[in-house]
């Protein structure tokens, strides 16, 4: 497999990029990341996983969602669609929220854009994610560094398991 | 207010990066960096001052000159911070790939 994740921060414009290729039709990586059922299957990064409250993919609409931990704790998110351009690209407003949806407001919001393109083994996917200051950027890092530690964590607890056992 | 003094910091600046590619090909003495630079030499200097502070570079005398030197060790932490990021994002794109690859069977 060459489809690697990519990602390219940007501190000059305070955003974080995050790319991909799927060896699926444009149609289906869409449906993947619009609908909620598929949503739920790979959003949440293991061994987090996503549930959904209500999604409504439309201009105006939003989806929101509750990343749950193994011991069911939930962080609730919510993406606010912006604009939508079918099978091309969607802009979206994130930002981590309570079950009714309500901004957290001492975590930063993103506004974001997510863009589909049809290449020749596939589709990519380009996340753009852009923070109101660079702090806030460092922030998400951060987040995203913790969730990171414990998948690695995970996986040596598995690795030690699978050797006591044998 | 504290002065925050860490890689990252260091390098948002475009002339600090730019420092930093310089120097990274080669050492340098302050006068032939700044030969590279539009602005003062004073401000060349500011900037390699919170690089040094930020350990990025590191300064050898030499004779009557001062080298600066690039110092990879501590780019890399620049490198392993979003590392465990990518990572994050790789176990949920692995998932999507499965999510994909069923959604192309229950077609069949």
């Amino acid at each position: 497999m060459t489809n690697k994740t990519q990602v390219i921060k940007d501190f000059t414009k305070k955003s974080v990029l995050v790319s991909r290729v799927f060896a699926a039709s444009v149609a289906d990586v869409w449906r993947a990341y619009t609908e909620a059922e598929l949503l739920n299957q790979w959003w949440g990064p293991a061994p987090w996983h996503a549930e959904t409250k209500t999604m409504n993919f439309a201009v105006g609409g939003y989806w929101l969602y509750a990343m749950v931990s193994p011991e069911g704790q939930k962080h609730w998110g919510r993406m606010n669609y912006m604009a939508i351009q079918h099978h091309k690209h969607f802009e979206m407003e994130d930002y981590f929220c309570d079950e009714s949806g309500e901004l957290d407001e001492l975590l930063p919001v993103s506004s974001g854009q997510m863009v589909f393109t049809e290449m020749v083994d596939g589709t990519k996917v380009e996340f753009k994610m852009i923070y109101p200051t660079e702090a806030d950027l460092q922030k998400i890092v951060e987040m995203g560094f913790e969730q990171g530690i414990t998948i690695c964590l995970d996986q040596l607890e598995e690795l030690i398991q699978n050797h006591k056992i044998k | 207010m504290e002065i925050r003094r860490d890689v990252f910091q260091a390098i948002a600046d475009p002339t600090r990066r730019a420092i930093l590619s310089l120097i990274a090909i080669h050492a340098m003495t302050p006068n032939a960096l700044a030969e590279h630079f539009d602005t003062s030499r004073q401000a060349v200097s500011k900037h390699i001052k919170i690089l040094t502070e930020c350990q990025l570079v590191q300064q050898q005398i030499s004779g009557r000159e001062i080298y600066y030197h690039f110092n990879p060790n501590k780019m890399k932490e620049v490198a392993d911070f979003i590392e465990p990021f990518r990572r994050m994002w790789e176990t949920k794109f692995n998932q999507l790939d499965y999510v994909l690859s069923t959604i192309k069977k229950n077609k069949k």
